[in-house]
């Protein structure tokens, strides 16, 4: 039986990434508060995420962070000294794979440290296992 | 909590891409020299790299070597490794570098070190592939 043509099985799906960025001045000028989860970006409904990396530059100091998604604000980053300049990625001998079937916020903590003009982002890739590019998610 | 999702483009969802890089025995002239550098491609501008690795798709000879990476200054002389004396003999995809580059503008990639047996070689492919996310986002659409 051959099952290639059903269930979508035959579809060539896109690696898409979330790109969350935080700056120690935020549009608006509202200062970054520190100790306090924040939410910068979000997973896609029905994704299976692949990478993450996360960067410093152009701060004034390291930073301490936690990265991580709604309910679990440390899932991917706890208490982690990020020096300035430098990226953290995932352990990518080791694959990741949660699933997220109902999305979720991305939430980062900056526990201390000071950005200045610099920024901090943080990458998460994904896979979904539904084609929806094009679409929202939350 | 602050909400900054809908600021910075957080909320954009960004494409995964990838380049692929191939050298094949035979495509060095004749008059190259291990001393020459070699341009085989280049990095799309803005962009955080993700992933590097080569696929060895057919061994080239015992004491095939070279080193690939972006060049790293606007002179064009300096090439900053991904794989440094990389082996071409022995098959099979090798996980590269790591750590995420940024490439604010369009960069070259080349090739330095290139071993004599490497230029004198008839047999022998290999891909370099790199990974990468967009920096400003062209895919038009969101992920929140």
């Amino acid at each position: 039986m051959n099952l290639s043509t059903q269930f979508e099985n035959n579809e060539l799906r896109c690696k898409s990434a979330s790109v969350c960025t935080l700056l120690g001045v935020m549009p608006g000028g509202q200062a970054l508060e520190t100790g306090v989860a924040h939410i910068v970006g979000a997973v896609p409904t029905n994704s299976i995420t692949t990478d993450w990396t996360a960067i410093v530059d152009h701060a004034d100091t390291d930073l301490v962070v936690s990265v991580g998604f709604t309910g679990n604000p440390t899932f991917w980053l706890d208490n982690v000294t990020l020096s300035n300049g430098g990226t953290i990625v995932n352990d990518r001998t080791n694959p990741m794979q949660d699933y997220f079937p109902e999305g979720s916020d991305i939430v980062v903590t900056v526990h201390s440290g000071y950005l200045g003009e610099g920024r901090f982002r943080f990458q998460l890739s994904h896979t979904e296992l539904e084609t929806k590019l094009g679409k929202y998610t939350a | 909590m602050a909400n900054y999702l809908r600021q910075l483009r957080n909320d954009e969802k960004r494409g995964v891409y990838a380049e692929v890089f191939t050298v094949k025995a035979g495509d060095f002239s004749e008059e190259a020299t291990t001393a020459d550098s070699f341009l085989v491609g280049r990095l799309d501008g803005s962009c955080f790299t993700q992933r590097i690795y080569a696929v060895v798709k057919t061994p080239f000879p015992a004491g095939s070597t070279l080193t690939i990476g972006h060049i790293n200054d606007k002179t064009g002389l300096s090439i900053a490794p991904w794989f440094t004396d990389f082996d071409l003999s022995v098959a099979g995809p090798i996980e590269g570098p790591i750590d995420q580059m940024l490439f604010a503008a369009i960069s070259a990639i080349g090739l330095t070190d290139v071993s004599q047996d490497t230029l004198d070689a008839v047999v022998g492919e290999v891909q370099f592939i790199v990974e990468y996310v967009e920096e400003p986002a062209t895919t038009g659409s969101y992920t929140a």
